[in-house]
């Protein structure tokens, strides 16, 4: 998958802020949890949960993680990703089909890029402000516990509880506008081994790779991505909440080439996909609903956690992916679209 | 994930099983998520099936030393252009000839039809996607293991 900075946003904050303003007005423990991964090995048990409005849905996994770069996931639950390993090696990923004998190879996109965490933590800091809410104890390990909250509604999107010593962020809660907790990502159990070796990265020599095709493409300019889209795509930049596109990328499912942009407000995040090629979307164990945009006809579904929204203007197919409870898709599109 | 199209060529390699297991693999997984490529190999299955039966049909063997005389009448005898136009009419050469447009106009049918209707995508495709780039975000999530489209029936 390309990763190109399409915009914009966390540059242009940056930018027109100044990542030196930026750096002045940081909260130093904060700024310290979002680069520790980058200088801190660690090993644990980490548990994912996602309330939906409908369904909910829970992630166990081992992880390994050897500073700046290599990280090992061995997935525990659910069952349908129990036995899995993700293995991330700087600039790549693979994902091992062990039943298949084959792996995946694919970019990583949370690779440590000092420059996009500057970035991007510059947007957080543009659209939330830190405030302390005392301490805890997450996994055995004491913590301070940092609320981040939202400048546009003045409510607390969230909760993060930081090791006091290694500054890795245990526990975070987010919250939807309700104040109802929509999702966690809590250590279960965390120690900081004095040395975690390369070879528990290793990949398996017997497996098939199975290579993303665009591993080897050189990225484009951010305009180049937009020119080059062969019709003519729309990237809003006046959105409520202080969302703004960060980044994007092409990509191509049946035969449809979409833009995809991902926007984020720091914190929160929602994807945007664009295609000149009508599409109608499907689950396999939700039911679509129809609803209106703008005078339009737009479908809905709920993949778990996920909300999808898709409508299209008669030129463009939209479809907008995002966090149910976290952001307002219909009122996203009835924007993007007026 | 991004994906881009197998030539022709190794679609049909791929259907006389002559790849190796990874490209075979890669292939298989990009067939059964591509509506189109998908399409150039039923396309490919039909011709070669068309063809199959036709060859079986009208099958039969040549009396003992006829392929030798046509060979021989064919260099004696010298036809003019009208001439091979009107022999070009005659039904031996006619009915195969209007099987293949046919054919043509059937595939050729058949792949307008399929661009025009509305493609069908699977929701998750779009979460997965959405969450591989927003593990980018600071406190974003671990995006979760890559599964091929081809898999998503089996897990």
């Amino acid at each position: 998958m390309r990763r190109v900075s399409v915009i914009t946003a966390a540059s242009l904050v940056a930018a027109s802020l100044g990542l030196a303003l930026a750096t002045e007005h940081r909260d130093p423990l904060l700024y310290a949890a979002i680069v520790a991964p980058a200088n801190v090995s660690y090993a644990g048990v980490v548990q994912v949960v996602h309330i939906g409005s409908r369904a909910a849905e829970a992630d166990v996994y081992r992880i390994e993680h050897r500073a700046p770069d290599l990280t090992r996931r061995d997935y525990e639950a659910p069952a349908s990703l129990a036995g899995d390993t993700v293995v991330s090696k700087g600039d790549f990923v693979y994902s091992l089909d062990t039943p298949r004998h084959r792996m995946v190879e694919a970019r990583n996109d949370a690779v440590n890029d000092p420059h996009v965490l500057g970035s991007e933590y510059a947007l957080l800091s543009e659209n939330y402000s830190v405030v302390r809410r005392g301490d805890d104890s997450v996994a055995g390990r004491h913590t301070i516990d940092l609320a981040l909250i939202n400048k546009y509604s003045r409510r607390m999107t969230m909760l993060v509880r930081i090791d006091t010593t290694s500054k890795i962020a245990l526990d975070r809660e987010e919250f939807g506008p309700s104040g109802a907790l929509v999702s966690e990502t809590r250590f279960e159990e965390i120690r900081y081994p004095a040395q975690v070796t390369a070879t528990d990265f290793s990949l398996p020599k017997n497996f098939a790779v199975v290579r993303d095709p665009t591993l080897d493409e050189t990225p484009e300019q951010p305009d180049a991505l937009v020119g080059s889209a062969g019709f003519a795509v729309r990237v809003p930049r006046e959105l409520a909440g202080g969302f703004a596109p960060v980044e994007g990328d092409f990509v191509e499912m049946h035969g449809v080439r979409m833009l995809h942009l991902l926007y984020s407000d720091g914190i929160r995040t929602f994807s945007l996909f664009e295609s000149a090629k009508a599409s109608k979307l499907e689950a396999q164990e939700a039911q679509t609903q129809s609803m209106r945009i703008g005078g339009r006809d737009a479908q809905y579904i709920e993949d778990s956690a996920d909300g999808v929204l898709s409508w299209s203007d008669g030129n463009v197919q939209y479809t907008l992916v995002g966090e149910v409870g976290l952001v307002d898709l219909p009122h996203l599109a009835s924007v993007i679209t007026p | 994930m991004n994906e881009t199209h197998p030539s022709l060529e190794r679609i049909v390699d791929y259907l006389h099983g002559e790849l190796p297991p990874a490209e075979d693999a890669a292939i298989h997984a990009h067939l059964a998520a591509c509506p189109e490529c998908d399409g150039k190999r039923s396309d490919e299955l039909a011709i070669t099936e068309a063809l199959r039966a036709y060859a079986s049909a009208t099958e039969r063997d040549l009396p003992p030393g006829l392929a030798t005389k046509i060979r021989s009448t064919a260099v004696q005898t010298q036809t003019g252009t009208w001439q091979r136009f009107f022999e070009g009419l005659r039904p031996i050469v006619m009915v195969p000839a209007a099987a293949v447009v046919a054919l043509a106009i059937y595939i050729g049918y058949n792949s307008w039809h399929r661009a025009a209707a509305p493609t069908p995508i699977q929701a998750a495709y779009y979460v997965n996607n959405h969450a591989a780039m927003a593990a980018s975000a600071p406190f974003g999530d671990a995006a979760p293991p890559i599964t091929l489209t081809s898999d998503d029936a089996t897990r």
